[in-house]
């Protein structure tokens, strides 16, 4: 399993990067043989039950074979140094300036941000960042905000792109690692380090090298190079990403920070820590909402009473919903739900909870005011409505 | 449970006896662990040296106008004083060799008042600098805005020359527990490697002195007031 | 004669006490040290495995299973201090250099007892400050076992009681290792000249060097760290002036001699075994040797490897690389003079044996894969990734650790007298070879495909490989489990061994009984033969075991 667009030739070093590693591990597994080979071979061929005593060699030495053994894998040494050298030189020689584009990157605890160039208006791209947790006091109040960032950077393609890294001086050492370019150079605070790529189209995921803490393993970005025109077209714009962009890529949002924290990478909950994005509502959900009732999610009709159905009908509604709402729905569902969820379970046109998916409006809501359900609290998320309709979309999916 | 050494011989196949080493009573064995020894502490020294030089070559400026601001003088005196305790150590270890524990004795003595006077210097030295602002985690050196070389510098100095200073106390540690020794009849003219050992260390350290004196007092002597 | 054992009687650092306890912990017996050394060592190493272990359950899907981020990440730190600073660096020198080398040479103990006995009491010192942490208010460190400034400068977690617990245990290796480089230098046998020293004697020299010249270099740059964490001075702190790489520099200084410092005893075990069990003398005795030193030597040359994406000039990386290839040709001199020595050979596959042949195949991977990211353009894609881990896991567990296993079986009839079982000890090595493979051969593969190391979480594509690491961590834990208990059994009920029960020539071999008598040696021979002389099969020396002469 790999990296989407490790195998793309994505940059002009991986040949290069590629080519070493293969002859590297090649001609490694030929040394390995010439020592394992060997040795498996003489003890089978000389173990003790088919020697005679008299039989064994007193043989300690045997120049030429020594020479051998000695000149040889250090000639096969020195090809790899070569190599190594070479695959060196072509990631590390950066380009001139003057004939690139030049792309600021500060990598802080933990997020990785990106400025360009200022565009023909003079205007300023600065993008990036990553998850902030939000800070809640006690009662669940909001005291500052979280974000689930956007964090990408948008780069030309067929373009010397010369990434100019740095960490804020109280920050600490990062590394800003691209599997799909077989590139890494660390983020050193006080210090300016380079990197440069030329990438074909398409999305690559950028990972933190260098242990930072906490979030280190949640420190991801990507880069994303787009066909000339679109690039310029946004680059000139004043517009937060490119168009389209966020859009299609729910997925990615959803893995970038906050919820699979969660939620798991798969959507597929963890347990004792988030639900299970896959299925709408659980069994137990529904029939704890239906015992207490459901204030929290702001649709037009207002919260929903406690105590809508009991027993062997609330068992059964649950039943339902649970299982996804396929099918006739039971009796009671009618009686109890279908005035404000509608007859079809999907929320009467916006007006209460659609309870067969995850809609943009739920998302929305819960993302706005986080949400507290039977396994604890969810906290708020600061999205955009792009966003929001984005993972919505994902979890629709799911 | 004894562990008294046996002199034992080992006989080879044509019966000529050849004298064994046992580990008790090992003289040069004994001198080689402490020269070994002393190699580590060159080896952590030097580390700092290291650091200390490479920073010159970023801040050589505040390198210079911090070094300027030490006190040359007494400095100066500790370097000689030093100096003098590194000769009456050497000759006590030659009177305890030559037989004359008691001449012996005297130099141990002298020697330890020079390393508690060098102390005392220090201890003065470092005060005219605390009074100045100047010390760990004091004053300039947690001020925001103070030049970052002088902070290095400073850091350096109080981390050396205390590193040194604690070198110093050991050693007379040292020496009150070899005059101990001497008195117990444990370190005789026969016997005396606790002796020459203490005399290697306390070489050390007078000459990794000789080292910090030049590079943190005089590169900025130029400049000097 | 002596008719006691040094597991009945033992001299002490003072007085005679009466009570067993008393004499075990105040002993100045190399031999008993030596198993001191190894019940700490071994204790702590199973609190590491288990530490992995939990690692590898957090990590067996992405998220979260167990434990959270800043848990794990300390976990890890506690994984790696342990396993380096407790367990691998003072390994096979504190344990088989104490209990072998001076009955290697013919000496009746170490040149320094006492301070061999105090050395042991500072590393117990350093285990119990490196644990305080775990208490404390702000919980262990959470750095990683390099403290990498600025980090380890900022961090909020106990930073402090393990940097002073890694300077404890660093100047208990540095006494040790000039300890047994005086002990190599003075009391040798007469007549045992260098080049008739055994092989691990040899490792053990080279190691002593390093331990005594690198050790001192982490020591200080771990006490600056301490200064730099209380006071600002800015050594290493950029917000101060101070420049992080400056750090890692200093660390590496002694860090990689370090791991020469590992392997070089464990490969010294190796060439013990390989002409013991092969009937026949060890081909290339000298290159053997010198290659040892050449290890040591080249070995201090070469921290820089460690520091290819650092933002080093490329100049200084080319010279660090291309002297980090030099490491390689001495190394694998050695492994073709090992197999050189099984040519027409009589192979004899017990236990030792067994695991000796096992880690070379371990071992070379290891080796070889060092091998790929000391070219720098390969370095670039795999530093910090999977691939470094599986490539020191790979040298490190399945070399130093596995010949440390090989050591045991092979010396445990000195130590104990018995013998263990053999069949289960070939099942056990069974196991632990596959699970071993199982946990971290995959490791190479999501390395290069990107994997980083020390991720609490990862993306999805790189399950696969966690799921069967983690398969393999399981068969591995087990493995070792039924090893020690085979052991411990082997100590309680095995047969009696006699002093030689693998026909090997070595002085050690040569005592008038199992286990080692309180002197050792009953007298000390004269050394006029090299270590491993056999004729048809059988060792060429014999001596009259109450007075040590040849009578061959």
């Amino acid at each position: 399993m790999k990296l989407q667009g490790f195998d793309t030739n994505a940059a002009p070093f991986v040949d290069i990067q590629d080519f070493t590693l293969d002859l590297h591990w090649i001609l490694a597994g030929l040394l390995f043989l010439s020592v394992i080979g060997p040795m498996l071979y003489f003890t089978w061929k000389y173990r003790a039950d088919k020697v005679k005593d008299e039989e064994i060699s007193d043989v300690t030495h045997n120049t030429p074979l020594e020479i051998a053994w000695t000149v040889i894998p250090t000639a096969i040494l020195m090809v790899f140094f070569y190599y190594g050298y070479e695959g060196m030189k072509q990631v590390r020689s950066i380009p001139p300036e003057s004939k690139s584009f030049v792309v600021k990157v500060i990598g802080s605890k933990w997020k990785w941000e990106y400025e360009y160039p200022p565009n023909k208006a003079g205007f300023v791209h600065k993008i990036g960042g990553g998850y902030i947790e939000p800070v809640v006091d006690k009662n669940g109040k909001v005291i500052k905000e979280g974000s689930l960032g956007v964090s990408a950077l948008y780069v030309p393609e067929n373009t010397n792109i010369i990434l100019k890294m740095t960490a804020p001086l109280n920050d600490v050492i990062h590394s800003y690692y691209v599997p799909a370019f077989r590139m890494k150079e660390d983020v050193v605070p006080g210090r300016t380090t380079k990197q440069w790529f030329n990438a074909k189209r398409g999305t690559y995921d950028v990972e933190c090298a260098e242990y930072c803490g906490k979030a280190h393993s949640f420190m991801y970005s990507r880069i994303v190079v787009l066909p000339k025109e679109e690039f310029e077209k946004w680059f000139e714009s004043k517009a937060y990403t490119p168009k389209g962009e966020i859009k299609a890529d729910g997925a990615y949002l959803f893995k970038q920070k906050g919820c699979v924290f969660c939620h798991g990478n798969d959507g597929k909950g963890k347990k004792g820590y988030g639900q299970d994005l896959t299925v709408r509502m659980s069994k137990a959900q529904v029939l704890h909402v239906i015992e207490h009732g459901q204030h929290q999610l702001k649709y037009p009709l207002g919260p929903m009473p406690a105590g809508t159905a009991k027993g062997a009908d609330a068992e059964a509604i649950a039943e339902w919903i649970a299982s996804g709402a396929k099918g006739t729905p039971p009796q009671a569902f009618a009686t109890a739900c279908a005035g404000c969820h509608g007859a079809d379970a999907k929320g009467n046109g916006g007006m209460a909870p659609n309870l067969t998916a995850f809609d943009e409006t739920l998302v929305k809501h819960v993302m706005e005011h986080g949400k507290s359900g039977i396994i604890g609290n969810m906290p708020y998320f600061f999205t955009t409505d792009k966003e929001n309709a984005a993972i919505a979309k994902y979890l629709q999916s799911l | 449970m004894a562990h008294e050494y046996v002199p034992e011989v080992a006989i080879d196949r044509e019966g000529n006896e050849h004298l064994v080493q046992g580990w008790q009573d090992d003289y040069f064995g004994g001198k080689m662990g402490f020269w070994l020894f002393m190699f580590t502490e060159v080896m952590m020294f030097s580390a700092m040296f290291l650091t200390l030089s490479y920073y010159y070559t970023l801040h050589p400026q505040d390198y210079t106008e911090a070094s300027a601001h030490l006190n040359r003088l007494l400095g100066g005196f500790n370097t000689v004083i030093l100096l003098i305790s590194a000769w009456t150590m050497g000759l006590g270890l030659l009177k305890m060799r030559s037989g004359d524990v008691s001449g012996a004795k005297k130099f141990i003595l002298a020697t330890m008042f020079i390393a508690a006077l060098f102390l005392v210097v220090k201890g003065f030295e470092w005060h005219e600098e605390y009074e100045h602002g100047i010390f760990l985690g004091h004053g300039h050196l947690i001020e925001e805005g103070y030049p970052l070389g002088k902070k290095l510098f400073y850091g350096m100095y109080f981390t050396m020359t205390g590193l040194h200073g604690f070198h110093v106390l050991i050693g007379i540690g040292l020496m009150i527990w070899l005059l101990k020794r001497i008195n117990a009849g444990k370190v005789t003219p026969e016997h005396h490697i606790l002796h020459f050992n203490i005399a290697l260390y306390w070489d050390l350290v007078h000459l990794i002195w000789v080292f910090v004196f030049p590079y943190f007092y005089m590169i900025g002597a130029a400049h000097g007031h | 004669m002596s008719a006691k054992s040094y597991l009945e009687e033992t001299h002490t650092a003072f007085g005679h006490p009466k009570s067993k306890i008393l004499q075990w912990l105040l002993t100045i017996d190399h031999k008993r040290i030596g198993i001191m050394y190894a019940v700490v060592m071994f204790f702590f190493f199973f609190v590491a495995v288990g530490i992995g272990m939990t690692m590898r359950a957090e990590l067996w899907e992405p998220g979260k299973q167990l434990v959270d981020p800043h848990t794990f990440n300390q976990l890890f730190t506690l994984h790696g201090v342990i396993m380096i600073f407790i367990f691998i660096v003072p390994g096979i020198p504190a344990i088989f250099g104490n209990i072998i080398m001076p009955l290697m040479i013919g000496a009746k103990d170490v040149s320094f007892p006492r301070l061999n006995w105090a050395n042991f009491w500072l590393y117990v010192i350093g285990c119990i400050v490196a644990l305080f942490s775990l208490w404390g208010e702000n919980g262990f460190a959470d750095t990683g076992w390099t403290f990498y400034a600025p980090y380890s400068l900022t961090t909020s977690t106990n930073v402090i009681p393990v940097l002073v617990a890694a300077f404890l245990l660093g100047m208990s290796s540095i006494l040790t290792g000039l300890n047994f480089l005086v002990t190599i230098h003075r009391l040798r046998a007469p007549g045992m000249d260098f080049f008739k020293m055994p092989l691990f004697v040899w490792g053990i020299y080279a190691t002593g060097w390093i331990q005594l010249l690198a050790t001192p270099v982490v020591g200080i740059t771990l006490i600056l760290a301490m200064l730099e964490k209380y006071f600002g001075i800015g050594i290493f702190d950029p917000a101060k002036g101070g420049d992080p790489v400056l750090f890692e520099h200093l660390f590496w200084i002694y860090s990689h001699p370090a791991v020469y410092l590992m392997i070089l005893p464990a490969f010294g075990v190796m060439s013990e075994i390989i002409p013991t069990f092969s009937r026949k003398e060890i081909f290339g005795y000298r290159t053997v040797a010198l290659s040892s030193a050449a290890i040591a030597g080249i070995g201090y040359l070469v921290w820089g490897h460690h520091l290819f994406t650092s933002g080093m000039s490329d100049l200084a990386k080319t010279i660090f690389s291309f002297l980090t290839f030099f490491v390689a040709v001495p190394t694998g001199i050695k492994f073709y003079d090992w197999v050189a020595t099984m040519y027409k050979a009589k192979i004899v596959l017990r236990a030792p044996m067994v695991w000796a042949l096992g880690t070379m195949i371990t071992f070379v991977i290891g080796g070889l894969t060092g091998v790929t990211i000391t070219m720098i353009g390969g370095d670039i894609h795999l530093q910090d990734t999977y691939y470094s881990v599986a490539h020191f896991h790979y040298a490190i567990l399945g070399g130093v650790v596995f010949l440390m296993f090989a050591g045991m079986h092979y010396w445990f009839p000195i130590i104990t007298g018995k013998m263990y079982n053999e069949k289960n000890a070939i099942r056990a090595f069974a196991l632990i070879f596959v699970g071993f493979n199982l946990l971290w051969f995959p490791m190479f593969i999501a390395g290069y495909y990107g994997m980083p190391r020390r991720y609490f979480d990862y993306l999805p594509e790189f399950a696969i490989y966690h799921k069967i690491a983690f398969v393999g961590g399981v068969m591995l834990v087990i493995g070792l489990l039924w090893m020690f208990y085979n052991l411990i059994q082997g100590w309680r009920k095995g047969e009696p061994s006699g002093p030689n029960p693998w026909n090997a020539t070595t002085l050690e071999w040569h005592l008038p009984m199992a286990p080692a008598p309180l002197d050792n040696h009953t007298k000390v021979p004269y050394v006029d033969f090299r270590p491993y002389e056999y004729k048809h099969g059988e060792p060429v020396v014999k001596f009259d075991y109450e007075t040590m002469r040849r009578i061959d």
